[in-house]
Protein backbone atom coordinates (compact mmCIF):
# COMPACT_ATOMS: atom_id res chain seq x y z
CA UNK A 1 0.00 0.00 0.00
CA UNK A 2 2.62 2.32 0.77
CA UNK A 3 4.42 1.91 -2.72
CA UNK A 4 0.78 2.19 -4.43
CA UNK A 5 0.27 5.38 -1.68
CA UNK A 6 3.97 7.25 -2.95
CA UNK A 7 2.61 6.38 -6.75
CA UNK A 8 -0.46 8.05 -5.76
CA UNK A 9 1.15 11.50 -4.71
CA UNK A 10 4.05 11.33 -7.44
CA UNK A 11 0.65 11.43 -9.58
CA UNK A 12 -1.04 14.48 -8.43
CA UNK A 13 2.36 15.75 -8.43
CA UNK A 14 2.03 15.61 -12.44
CA UNK A 15 -1.44 16.75 -12.49
CA UNK A 16 -0.65 20.23 -11.19
CA UNK A 17 1.95 21.66 -13.48
CA UNK A 18 0.96 24.72 -13.76
CA UNK A 19 2.31 27.66 -10.73
CA UNK A 20 4.18 24.39 -9.40
CA UNK A 21 7.27 27.08 -7.74
CA UNK A 22 7.58 30.03 -5.66
CA UNK A 23 7.33 33.23 -7.69
CA UNK A 24 10.53 33.50 -9.30
CA UNK A 25 10.70 36.94 -9.16
CA UNK A 26 9.02 39.27 -6.67
CA UNK A 27 11.34 41.98 -5.88
CA UNK A 28 13.48 42.89 -9.15
CA UNK A 29 17.03 41.94 -9.01
CA UNK A 30 19.59 45.21 -8.69
CA UNK A 31 21.05 45.62 -12.06
CA UNK A 32 23.99 42.88 -13.02
CA UNK A 33 22.70 40.81 -10.31
CA UNK A 34 22.74 37.45 -10.89
CA UNK A 35 20.60 34.72 -8.89
CA UNK A 36 20.36 31.13 -9.12
CA UNK A 37 17.35 29.29 -6.98
CA UNK A 38 16.45 26.08 -6.08
CA UNK A 39 12.49 25.34 -5.38
CA UNK A 40 10.77 22.49 -3.77
CA UNK A 41 7.33 21.86 -2.86
CA UNK A 42 3.98 21.35 -4.52
CA UNK A 43 -0.02 20.87 -3.67
CA UNK A 44 -0.81 18.99 -0.40
CA UNK A 45 -2.00 16.02 0.12
CA UNK A 46 -1.71 15.64 3.54
CA UNK A 47 2.28 17.26 3.22
CA UNK A 48 3.41 19.38 -0.05
CA UNK A 49 4.46 17.44 -2.86
CA UNK A 50 7.93 17.68 -3.53
CA UNK A 51 7.92 18.83 -6.80
CA UNK A 52 11.66 20.32 -7.33
CA UNK A 53 13.07 22.93 -10.03
CA UNK A 54 16.08 25.18 -10.26
CA UNK A 55 15.82 29.14 -12.10
CA UNK A 56 18.18 31.41 -12.46
CA UNK A 57 17.40 35.53 -12.80
CA UNK A 58 19.45 38.03 -13.87
CA UNK A 59 18.93 42.04 -13.44
CA UNK A 60 18.69 43.69 -16.59
CA UNK A 61 18.59 46.99 -15.15
CA UNK A 62 17.32 48.03 -11.29
CA UNK A 63 13.52 47.56 -12.71
CA UNK A 64 13.33 44.79 -15.43
CA UNK A 65 14.85 41.42 -14.88
CA UNK A 66 15.24 37.81 -17.01
CA UNK A 67 14.21 34.52 -15.51
CA UNK A 68 14.43 31.01 -16.49
CA UNK A 69 13.68 28.18 -14.85
CA UNK A 70 13.58 24.40 -15.27
CA UNK A 71 11.42 21.52 -13.79
CA UNK A 72 13.15 18.01 -12.87
CA UNK A 73 10.30 16.21 -11.27
CA UNK A 74 8.36 16.52 -14.66
CA UNK A 75 11.55 16.01 -16.79
CA UNK A 76 11.27 12.38 -14.22
CA UNK A 77 7.91 11.67 -16.05
CA UNK A 78 9.23 12.35 -19.42
CA UNK A 79 8.59 15.53 -20.38
CA UNK A 80 10.34 18.75 -20.45
CA UNK A 81 9.05 22.11 -18.67
CA UNK A 82 10.52 25.32 -18.70
CA UNK A 83 9.88 29.07 -18.03
CA UNK A 84 11.05 31.99 -19.55
CA UNK A 85 9.98 35.59 -18.10
CA UNK A 86 10.86 38.64 -17.34
CA UNK A 87 9.72 40.90 -14.45
CA UNK A 88 9.23 44.76 -14.31
CA UNK A 89 9.04 46.72 -11.31
CA UNK A 90 6.50 49.35 -11.53
CA UNK A 91 6.83 50.80 -8.21
CA UNK A 92 9.10 50.59 -5.39
CA UNK A 93 7.94 49.92 -1.55
CA UNK A 94 7.36 53.04 0.69
CA UNK A 95 7.40 52.18 4.12
CA UNK A 96 3.57 50.43 4.29
CA UNK A 97 2.69 51.17 0.54
CA UNK A 98 3.91 48.05 -1.25
CA UNK A 99 6.08 47.51 -3.76
CA UNK A 100 4.66 46.46 -7.56
CA UNK A 101 5.79 44.15 -9.60
CA UNK A 102 4.49 42.26 -12.59
CA UNK A 103 5.85 39.69 -14.50
CA UNK A 104 5.26 37.88 -18.06
CA UNK A 105 6.15 34.45 -18.82
CA UNK A 106 5.94 31.37 -21.48
CA UNK A 107 5.69 27.88 -19.89
CA UNK A 108 6.68 25.29 -22.57
CA UNK A 109 5.78 21.46 -21.98
CA UNK A 110 7.23 19.21 -24.25
CA UNK A 111 5.83 15.56 -24.49
CA UNK A 112 9.38 13.38 -24.80
CA UNK A 113 7.43 10.41 -25.51
CA UNK A 114 5.39 12.38 -28.65
CA UNK A 115 7.13 15.52 -29.38
CA UNK A 116 3.81 17.09 -29.15
CA UNK A 117 4.64 20.58 -27.32
CA UNK A 118 2.72 22.97 -25.47
CA UNK A 119 3.17 26.27 -24.80
CA UNK A 120 0.99 28.67 -21.76
CA UNK A 121 1.91 32.42 -21.66
CA UNK A 122 1.26 33.94 -17.93
CA UNK A 123 0.87 36.90 -16.23
CA UNK A 124 1.69 37.74 -12.65
CA UNK A 125 1.10 40.86 -10.26
CA UNK A 126 2.45 40.88 -6.76
CA UNK A 127 2.58 43.29 -4.21
CA UNK A 128 5.51 42.83 -1.90
CA UNK A 129 6.71 45.04 1.24
CA UNK A 130 10.38 45.26 2.77
CA UNK A 131 10.42 45.62 5.89
CA UNK A 132 13.90 46.26 7.61
CA UNK A 133 16.04 45.12 4.27
CA UNK A 134 15.67 41.83 4.41
CA UNK A 135 12.10 40.91 5.00
CA UNK A 136 9.60 40.88 1.97
CA UNK A 137 6.02 39.68 2.77
CA UNK A 138 4.39 39.60 -0.42
CA UNK A 139 0.74 38.32 -2.05
CA UNK A 140 0.32 38.46 -5.76
CA UNK A 141 -2.21 36.92 -8.83
CA UNK A 142 -0.67 34.86 -11.58
CA UNK A 143 -3.00 33.59 -14.56
CA UNK A 144 -2.34 30.98 -16.94
CA UNK A 145 -3.54 31.26 -20.08
CA UNK A 146 -4.51 28.23 -22.32
CA UNK A 147 -4.70 29.43 -25.69
CA UNK A 148 -5.51 25.90 -27.14
CA UNK A 149 -8.60 25.57 -25.22
CA UNK A 150 -11.04 24.51 -27.60
CA UNK A 151 -8.97 21.65 -28.45
CA UNK A 152 -9.87 20.08 -24.57
CA UNK A 153 -11.71 16.60 -24.95
CA UNK A 154 -15.65 17.14 -24.19
CA UNK A 155 -15.65 20.55 -24.30
CA UNK A 156 -14.46 21.84 -21.45
CA UNK A 157 -11.50 24.01 -21.62
CA UNK A 158 -10.98 27.05 -20.30
CA UNK A 159 -8.81 30.03 -20.73
CA UNK A 160 -7.88 31.03 -17.70
CA UNK A 161 -5.73 29.36 -14.99
CA UNK A 162 -5.57 32.28 -12.17
CA UNK A 163 -3.47 31.24 -8.76
CA UNK A 164 -3.31 33.79 -5.55
CA UNK A 165 -0.57 33.63 -3.44
CA UNK A 166 1.13 34.70 -0.46
CA UNK A 167 4.60 34.26 1.06
CA UNK A 168 7.75 35.65 2.15
CA UNK A 169 11.16 35.85 1.45
CA UNK A 170 14.30 36.52 3.52
CA UNK A 171 16.57 38.40 1.62
CA UNK A 172 20.60 37.95 3.00
CA UNK A 173 23.85 39.89 1.74
CA UNK A 174 24.50 36.12 -0.22
CA UNK A 175 21.65 33.59 0.52
CA UNK A 176 17.49 33.79 -0.10
CA UNK A 177 14.98 32.35 1.48
CA UNK A 178 11.10 32.43 0.85
CA UNK A 179 7.93 30.01 2.03
CA UNK A 180 4.60 30.72 0.12
CA UNK A 181 1.51 28.85 0.09
CA UNK A 182 -0.74 29.03 -3.13
CA UNK A 183 -4.25 28.68 -3.94
CA UNK A 184 -3.92 26.34 -7.14
CA UNK A 185 -6.69 26.80 -9.97
CA UNK A 186 -8.70 28.54 -7.88
CA UNK A 187 -11.83 29.03 -10.49
CA UNK A 188 -12.20 25.38 -10.91
CA UNK A 189 -12.93 21.66 -9.11
CA UNK A 190 -9.73 19.73 -9.88
CA UNK A 191 -10.92 15.89 -10.31
CA UNK A 192 -7.84 13.68 -9.32
CA UNK A 193 -8.72 10.04 -8.80
CA UNK A 194 -6.87 8.53 -5.83
CA UNK A 195 -5.82 11.23 -3.88
CA UNK A 196 -7.30 13.79 -1.49
CA UNK A 197 -5.49 17.09 -2.11
CA UNK A 198 -6.35 20.44 0.07
CA UNK A 199 -8.75 22.80 -1.68
CA UNK A 200 -10.66 26.02 -0.69
CA UNK A 201 -14.18 26.11 -0.60
CA UNK A 202 -13.88 22.73 -3.11
CA UNK A 203 -11.72 24.97 -5.66
CA UNK A 204 -8.44 24.42 -6.83
CA UNK A 205 -5.56 22.96 -4.87
CA UNK A 206 -3.39 24.44 -2.07
CA UNK A 207 0.09 24.27 -2.30
CA UNK A 208 3.24 25.24 -0.06
CA UNK A 209 6.52 25.75 -1.66
CA UNK A 210 10.09 26.48 -0.28
CA UNK A 211 12.83 28.35 -1.74
CA UNK A 212 16.55 29.07 -1.35
CA UNK A 213 18.54 31.11 -3.77
CA UNK A 214 22.06 32.38 -4.27
CA UNK A 215 23.32 35.68 -5.55
CA UNK A 216 26.21 34.41 -7.37
CA UNK A 217 27.09 38.31 -8.52
CA UNK A 218 26.02 41.33 -7.11
CA UNK A 219 26.06 44.71 -7.84
CA UNK A 220 28.23 47.11 -5.71
CA UNK B 1 34.11 29.18 -11.03
CA UNK B 2 30.77 29.05 -9.34
CA UNK B 3 28.63 29.52 -12.68
CA UNK B 4 31.06 26.06 -14.09
CA UNK B 5 29.87 24.77 -10.73
CA UNK B 6 26.17 25.36 -10.91
CA UNK B 7 26.36 24.40 -14.57
CA UNK B 8 27.78 20.83 -13.37
CA UNK B 9 25.41 20.52 -10.71
CA UNK B 10 22.93 21.11 -13.06
CA UNK B 11 23.96 18.96 -15.34
CA UNK B 12 24.13 16.12 -13.45
CA UNK B 13 20.38 16.51 -11.28
CA UNK B 14 18.99 16.67 -14.83
CA UNK B 15 21.19 13.46 -15.98
CA UNK B 16 19.51 11.73 -13.26
CA UNK B 17 16.27 12.73 -13.39
CA UNK B 18 16.35 11.99 -17.21
CA UNK B 19 17.57 8.77 -16.28
CA UNK B 20 14.06 7.84 -14.93
CA UNK B 21 11.28 6.15 -16.50
CA UNK B 22 8.56 6.97 -14.21
CA UNK B 23 5.25 6.89 -16.18
CA UNK B 24 1.87 7.53 -14.07
CA UNK B 25 0.65 4.20 -15.06
CA UNK B 26 2.89 2.67 -12.38
CA UNK B 27 0.09 4.89 -10.04
CA UNK B 28 -2.82 4.13 -11.92
CA UNK B 29 -2.48 0.40 -12.48
CA UNK B 30 -0.26 -0.72 -9.25
CA UNK B 31 -1.54 -3.43 -7.19
CA UNK B 32 -0.08 -5.07 -4.17
CA UNK B 33 0.22 -9.00 -3.10
CA UNK B 34 -2.60 -10.19 -0.52
CA UNK B 35 -3.73 -13.15 1.54
CA UNK B 36 -7.05 -13.23 -0.89
CA UNK B 37 -10.36 -13.74 1.55
CA UNK B 38 -13.61 -15.00 -0.03
CA UNK B 39 -15.75 -15.83 2.61
CA UNK B 40 -19.17 -14.86 4.15
CA UNK B 41 -16.90 -13.55 7.06
CA UNK B 42 -16.21 -10.61 4.71
CA UNK B 43 -19.84 -10.28 3.09
CA UNK B 44 -22.58 -7.87 5.18
CA UNK B 45 -25.39 -8.74 3.17
CA UNK B 46 -25.75 -10.93 0.06
CA UNK B 47 -23.97 -14.31 1.03
CA UNK B 48 -22.59 -17.26 -1.01
CA UNK B 49 -22.24 -20.89 -1.26
CA UNK B 50 -18.86 -21.35 0.28
CA UNK B 51 -18.55 -24.44 -1.25
CA UNK B 52 -19.13 -22.84 -4.78
CA UNK B 53 -16.36 -20.36 -4.61
CA UNK B 54 -12.83 -21.30 -6.46
CA UNK B 55 -9.89 -19.40 -6.33
CA UNK B 56 -7.21 -20.31 -8.77
CA UNK B 57 -4.53 -19.21 -11.71
CA UNK B 58 -5.07 -19.18 -15.19
CA UNK B 59 -2.25 -17.86 -17.52
CA UNK B 60 -3.18 -14.62 -20.13
CA UNK B 61 -0.74 -13.56 -23.02
CA UNK B 62 -0.08 -10.83 -24.41
CA UNK B 63 1.50 -10.97 -27.82
CA UNK B 64 3.91 -13.15 -26.20
CA UNK B 65 4.20 -11.38 -22.98
CA UNK B 66 3.17 -13.87 -20.28
CA UNK B 67 1.76 -13.91 -16.85
CA UNK B 68 0.25 -16.34 -14.76
CA UNK B 69 -3.19 -14.36 -13.24
CA UNK B 70 -5.17 -15.06 -10.14
CA UNK B 71 -9.47 -15.36 -10.95
CA UNK B 72 -11.77 -16.58 -8.59
CA UNK B 73 -15.36 -18.18 -10.46
CA UNK B 74 -18.04 -18.17 -7.75
CA UNK B 75 -21.09 -20.59 -8.81
CA UNK B 76 -21.38 -23.97 -9.98
CA UNK B 77 -18.76 -24.69 -13.05
CA UNK B 78 -21.18 -26.95 -14.85
CA UNK B 79 -23.43 -24.68 -15.01
CA UNK B 80 -20.68 -22.35 -17.78
CA UNK B 81 -22.07 -24.99 -20.48
CA UNK B 82 -25.68 -24.17 -19.97
CA UNK B 83 -26.43 -20.97 -18.78
CA UNK B 84 -24.83 -16.76 -18.45
CA UNK B 85 -22.06 -15.93 -16.82
CA UNK B 86 -21.02 -12.75 -15.70
CA UNK B 87 -16.99 -11.34 -16.31
CA UNK B 88 -16.52 -8.91 -13.52
CA UNK B 89 -13.85 -6.47 -14.14
CA UNK B 90 -12.69 -4.81 -10.86
CA UNK B 91 -11.24 -1.40 -10.25
CA UNK B 92 -8.54 0.13 -9.23
CA UNK B 93 -7.83 -1.01 -5.76
CA UNK B 94 -4.98 -2.98 -4.53
CA UNK B 95 -6.32 -6.90 -5.51
CA UNK B 96 -9.92 -8.87 -5.71
CA UNK B 97 -10.40 -8.53 -1.98
CA UNK B 98 -11.85 -4.83 -1.67
CA UNK B 99 -14.55 -6.06 -4.76
CA UNK B 100 -15.48 -9.70 -2.96
CA UNK B 101 -18.64 -7.82 -2.18
CA UNK B 102 -19.61 -6.43 -5.48
CA UNK B 103 -19.08 -9.88 -7.11
CA UNK B 104 -20.77 -11.86 -4.49
CA UNK B 105 -23.73 -9.29 -4.66
CA UNK B 106 -23.90 -9.72 -9.07
CA UNK B 107 -23.96 -13.89 -7.62
CA UNK B 108 -26.78 -13.18 -6.17
CA UNK B 109 -28.79 -11.39 -8.51
CA UNK B 110 -31.87 -13.63 -9.40
CA UNK B 111 -31.64 -15.53 -6.87
CA UNK B 112 -28.54 -17.01 -4.65
CA UNK B 113 -26.01 -17.96 -7.55
CA UNK B 114 -28.38 -17.30 -10.03
CA UNK B 115 -25.42 -17.01 -12.90
CA UNK B 116 -21.55 -18.04 -12.50
CA UNK B 117 -19.45 -15.09 -12.21
CA UNK B 118 -15.75 -14.70 -12.88
CA UNK B 119 -13.43 -12.13 -11.27
CA UNK B 120 -9.31 -11.44 -11.43
CA UNK B 121 -7.09 -10.07 -10.77
CA UNK B 122 -4.86 -8.17 -13.68
CA UNK B 123 -1.30 -8.54 -14.17
CA UNK B 124 0.13 -6.89 -11.33
CA UNK B 125 -2.54 -6.49 -9.00
CA UNK B 126 -2.97 -8.90 -5.71
CA UNK B 127 -1.10 -12.32 -6.53
CA UNK B 128 -1.48 -12.10 -10.26
CA UNK B 129 2.32 -12.03 -11.82
CA UNK B 130 3.40 -9.29 -13.78
CA UNK B 131 2.94 -5.65 -14.26
CA UNK B 132 -0.16 -4.01 -15.87
CA UNK B 133 1.76 -1.17 -18.39
CA UNK B 134 -0.80 -0.50 -21.02
CA UNK B 135 -4.12 -1.34 -21.75
CA UNK B 136 -3.13 -4.44 -23.93
CA UNK B 137 -2.06 -5.75 -21.03
CA UNK B 138 -5.38 -5.41 -19.04
CA UNK B 139 -7.84 -6.22 -22.31
CA UNK B 140 -5.33 -9.66 -22.22
CA UNK B 141 -6.20 -10.79 -18.79
CA UNK B 142 -9.91 -10.48 -19.82
CA UNK B 143 -9.55 -12.50 -22.86
CA UNK B 144 -8.05 -15.09 -20.76
CA UNK B 145 -10.47 -15.48 -18.61
CA UNK B 146 -13.32 -15.75 -21.42
CA UNK B 147 -11.06 -18.16 -22.61
CA UNK B 148 -11.03 -20.25 -19.64
CA UNK B 149 -14.99 -19.76 -19.69
CA UNK B 150 -15.41 -20.92 -23.49
CA UNK B 151 -13.19 -23.91 -23.11
CA UNK B 152 -15.82 -24.78 -20.00
CA UNK B 153 -18.81 -24.54 -22.89
CA UNK B 154 -19.88 -20.90 -22.41
CA UNK B 155 -21.10 -19.45 -25.67
CA UNK B 156 -21.28 -15.64 -26.71
CA UNK B 157 -24.42 -15.23 -26.62
CA UNK B 158 -24.50 -16.30 -22.20
CA UNK B 159 -21.50 -13.88 -21.98
CA UNK B 160 -22.31 -10.40 -19.78
CA UNK B 161 -19.38 -8.25 -19.14
CA UNK B 162 -19.49 -5.54 -16.36
CA UNK B 163 -16.57 -3.15 -15.84
CA UNK B 164 -16.23 -0.89 -12.95
CA UNK B 165 -14.09 2.06 -13.18
CA UNK B 166 -10.87 1.10 -14.15
CA UNK B 167 -12.45 -2.33 -15.21
CA UNK B 168 -14.54 -0.37 -17.37
CA UNK B 169 -11.71 0.60 -19.69
CA UNK B 170 -10.34 -3.08 -20.92
CA UNK B 171 -14.13 -3.63 -20.69
CA UNK B 172 -14.79 -1.09 -23.70
CA UNK B 173 -11.50 -1.74 -25.54
CA UNK B 174 -12.52 -5.79 -25.40
CA UNK B 175 -15.67 -4.87 -26.88
CA UNK B 176 -13.58 -3.22 -29.76
CA UNK B 177 -11.72 -6.29 -30.07
CA UNK B 178 -12.89 -7.62 -33.41
CA UNK B 179 -12.20 -11.00 -32.40
CA UNK B 180 -13.77 -10.16 -29.11
CA UNK B 181 -16.75 -8.27 -30.54
CA UNK B 182 -18.52 -11.66 -31.13
CA UNK B 183 -18.18 -13.17 -27.27
CA UNK B 184 -19.54 -9.51 -25.93
CA UNK B 185 -23.22 -9.35 -26.60
CA UNK B 186 -23.70 -7.55 -23.08
CA UNK B 187 -21.64 -4.75 -21.99
CA UNK B 188 -22.13 -3.06 -18.57
CA UNK B 189 -19.55 -0.50 -17.36
CA UNK B 190 -20.30 1.18 -14.22
CA UNK B 191 -18.52 4.85 -12.91
CA UNK B 192 -16.10 4.77 -16.18
CA UNK B 193 -13.69 7.24 -16.82
CA UNK B 194 -13.59 8.49 -20.36
CA UNK B 195 -10.18 9.00 -21.55
CA UNK B 196 -6.63 9.44 -20.28
CA UNK B 197 -5.80 12.73 -22.08
CA UNK B 198 -9.24 13.73 -19.99
CA UNK B 199 -7.96 12.18 -16.80
CA UNK B 200 -5.17 14.79 -17.25
CA UNK B 201 -7.33 17.54 -18.44
CA UNK B 202 -9.63 17.02 -15.43
CA UNK B 203 -6.88 17.19 -12.99
CA UNK B 204 -4.81 20.41 -14.60
CA UNK B 205 -7.60 21.99 -16.49
CA UNK B 206 -4.96 22.11 -19.33
CA UNK B 207 -5.35 21.32 -22.62
CA UNK B 208 -2.62 18.97 -22.42
CA UNK B 209 -2.73 15.41 -23.37
CA UNK B 210 -2.33 12.37 -21.69
CA UNK B 211 0.48 11.52 -23.48
CA UNK B 212 2.65 14.22 -21.33
CA UNK B 213 2.79 11.99 -18.05
CA UNK B 214 1.79 8.54 -19.15
CA UNK B 215 2.16 5.92 -21.92
CA UNK B 216 -1.24 4.45 -20.67
CA UNK B 217 -3.39 5.27 -23.57
CA UNK B 218 -7.07 4.65 -23.18
CA UNK B 219 -9.93 5.42 -25.28
CA UNK B 220 -13.28 4.58 -23.82
CA UNK B 221 -15.62 6.72 -26.71
CA UNK B 222 -13.48 5.65 -29.30
CA UNK B 223 -13.56 2.02 -28.32
CA UNK B 224 -17.21 1.62 -27.78
CA UNK B 225 -17.64 3.63 -31.32
CA UNK B 226 -18.17 0.32 -33.23
CA UNK B 227 -20.30 -1.51 -30.80
CA UNK B 228 -23.80 -2.14 -31.30
CA UNK B 229 -24.86 -5.01 -28.90
CA UNK B 230 -26.65 -4.62 -25.41
CA UNK B 231 -25.29 -1.70 -23.73
CA UNK B 232 -25.97 -0.46 -19.99
CA UNK B 233 -24.22 2.74 -18.07
CA UNK B 234 -24.31 2.97 -14.81
CA UNK B 235 -22.80 6.27 -12.75
CA UNK B 236 -24.00 8.56 -9.37
CA UNK B 237 -24.03 11.91 -10.30
CA UNK B 238 -21.55 12.84 -8.02
CA UNK B 239 -18.91 10.81 -8.92
CA UNK B 240 -15.83 12.56 -7.42
CA UNK B 241 -13.38 9.97 -9.10
CA UNK B 242 -14.66 9.59 -12.81
CA UNK B 243 -16.80 12.50 -13.98
CA UNK B 244 -20.54 11.80 -14.45
CA UNK B 245 -20.96 15.01 -16.70
CA UNK B 246 -18.18 13.63 -18.91
CA UNK B 247 -19.02 10.22 -19.64
CA UNK B 248 -23.08 11.55 -19.82
CA UNK B 249 -21.79 13.61 -22.70
CA UNK B 250 -20.28 10.42 -24.33
CA UNK B 251 -23.18 8.12 -23.43
CA UNK B 252 -25.13 10.44 -25.45
CA UNK B 253 -23.20 11.13 -28.84
CA UNK B 254 -22.82 7.30 -28.24
CA UNK B 255 -24.85 5.74 -31.73
CA UNK B 256 -25.90 2.04 -30.18
CA UNK B 257 -29.80 1.56 -30.19
CA UNK B 258 -29.22 -1.11 -27.86
CA UNK B 259 -28.13 1.77 -25.33
CA UNK B 260 -29.84 1.91 -21.51
CA UNK B 261 -28.07 3.87 -18.66
CA UNK B 262 -28.90 4.34 -14.88
CA UNK B 263 -28.36 8.26 -14.32
CA UNK B 264 -28.49 8.12 -10.02
CA UNK B 265 -29.06 11.34 -8.69
CA UNK B 266 -26.92 11.90 -5.45
CA UNK B 267 -24.92 8.84 -5.42
CA UNK B 268 -20.75 8.69 -5.68
CA UNK B 269 -18.19 6.42 -7.27
CA UNK B 270 -18.94 3.07 -5.30
CA UNK B 271 -22.33 2.81 -7.36
CA UNK B 272 -23.63 -0.58 -7.27
CA UNK B 273 -22.80 -0.58 -3.55
CA UNK B 274 -24.40 2.83 -2.84
CA UNK B 275 -27.66 2.46 -4.64
CA UNK B 276 -28.61 -0.28 -2.89
CA UNK B 277 -28.80 -4.29 -3.46
CA UNK B 278 -32.38 -4.41 -4.44
CA UNK B 279 -32.02 -1.65 -6.97
CA UNK B 280 -28.60 -3.04 -8.44
CA UNK B 281 -30.81 -6.38 -8.76
CA UNK B 282 -33.35 -4.92 -10.84
CA UNK B 283 -30.98 -3.35 -13.47
CA UNK B 284 -28.84 -5.98 -13.51
CA UNK B 285 -31.73 -8.68 -14.23
CA UNK B 286 -33.15 -6.58 -16.30
CA UNK B 287 -30.48 -6.01 -18.36
CA UNK B 288 -29.33 -9.48 -18.27
CA UNK B 289 -32.89 -10.79 -19.35
CA UNK B 290 -33.35 -7.76 -22.17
Amino acid sequence: MKFFRFHSILFCVLVVLNSCNTTRVVKPLEKGETRISADLGGPIVGFPIPMSSLSAGYGISDKLNAFGGFHFTTLAYQSLQFDFGVNYGFLEPDEWKPGISGSFILNPIIDLRTNNSSLFPETALNFYWQLKEKHIPFIGITNWYDLAKNSTELGKGQLMHPTMYLGYNYEGPKWIFGIETKWLNLNKELMVPQVDHTSLGGKGAVGLYFKAAYRLIRSE
Amino acid sequence: MKTLKFIFIFSTITGVFAGCKNDVASALLKGEPVEYEFTNAQLEEQFVEEGLVQQFSLTSNNGGNEAKIEALYIGSQDAIKTDTVILYLHGNLSSMNPYWEHAANLANVGGQHRFGVMMFDYRGFGNSEGASEDITDLVADAEACIKWLTERGLTYDRLVVVGFSLGAMPAAHLANNPTAIKCIHKLSIEAPQTTSTKLLQDATGLSLDGSTVTAFHYDIPKALADYKQDFLWIHGTEDQTASFENFKKVYDDFENPNKSSAELEGLGHDISIEMGFETYETLMLDFIKK
